[in-house]
């Protein structure tokens, strides 16, 4: 039943940035899915990294842990992780995290920010 | 709406995390018969999946038991599992929890691991 709440990854290149568009629940079932999805682009050593966010429909730790990990890692290589479209239920567990401040966001869609 | 002190329900799942989407949901029921308001009831999905995480730790095996009880003013949620596997630590899940739950518990017995969490509708 892995799959049965439409999780799932999409990757793509869009000039010096790699969005990954995520869909469905990050929870302790997915987010392995999703940190190797994250550990792969890192690899490649983009400049930003986008995770489009808006078609999220959960998040728990072990999905904020990957974020973490990947906003840690591609700052120890010059790059910059971007969050896109979390919606406010996203945005709430980031802040009952503790994370209110700790991601660079943006509203519009990954991948016509340029 | 009008709750029921028996209002109870009882989920068994296999300790796998692929189930934890119905411990949310039953959490989310839990809280919609309890009366709460839209963001008590997404404390209250966040809080109970953070607790089963503790009941599904690398070489779990059998089954988890979650068991929620709607009262008129609070949601009651006591978990089970007989072999919960190696604990989970996670940095972020015990902040969470201390934001989202009024109260919130977990013990190891001689049977398995226990969690215990209430979470109180707001007046």
């Amino acid at each position: 039943m892995g799959t049965e709440g439409g999780f799932s990854i999409e990757v793509a290149h869009d000039d010096d940035a790699i969005v990954i568009s995520v869909r469905g629940d990050v929870d302790l079932a997915t987010a392995p899915e999703l940190r190797a999805a994250c550990e792969t682009a890192i690899a490649t050593e983009p400049a930003v990294l986008r995770l489009d966010l808006g078609e999220l429909t959960f998040l728990d730790s072990s999905g904020i842990s990957v974020l973490v990990k990947a906003h840690q890692d591609l700052g120890g290589q010059g790059g910059s992780l971007v969050l896109h479209r979390l919606d406010d239920r996203s945005r709430r567990v980031l802040d009952v995290a503790g994370l209110t401040d700790f991601f660079e966001r943006s509203d519009q869609p990954a991948r016509s920010a340029g | 709406m009008t709750t029921n002190h028996q209002d109870r329900v009882t989920l068994v799942v296999p300790a796998n995390p692929e189930y934890l989407r119905l411990a949310r949901l039953a959490a989310a029921d839990a809280g919609s018969r309890a009366g709460f308001n839209y963001e008590e009831i997404d404390d209250l999905r966040i809080g109970v999946n953070e607790l089963c995480h503790v009941l599904i730790g690398p070489g779990a095996t059998g089954t988890v038991a979650v068991d929620f009880r709607a009262e008129s003013d609070a949601v009651i949620v006591e978990g089970f599992a007989g072999a919960p596997g190696e604990a989970i630590n996670n940095e972020f899940a015990e902040t969470i929890l201390s934001r989202v739950a009024d109260e919130h518990a977990v013990t190891d017995g001689d049977d398995g691991r226990h969690f215990r969490m209430v979470k109180r509708r707001r007046v």
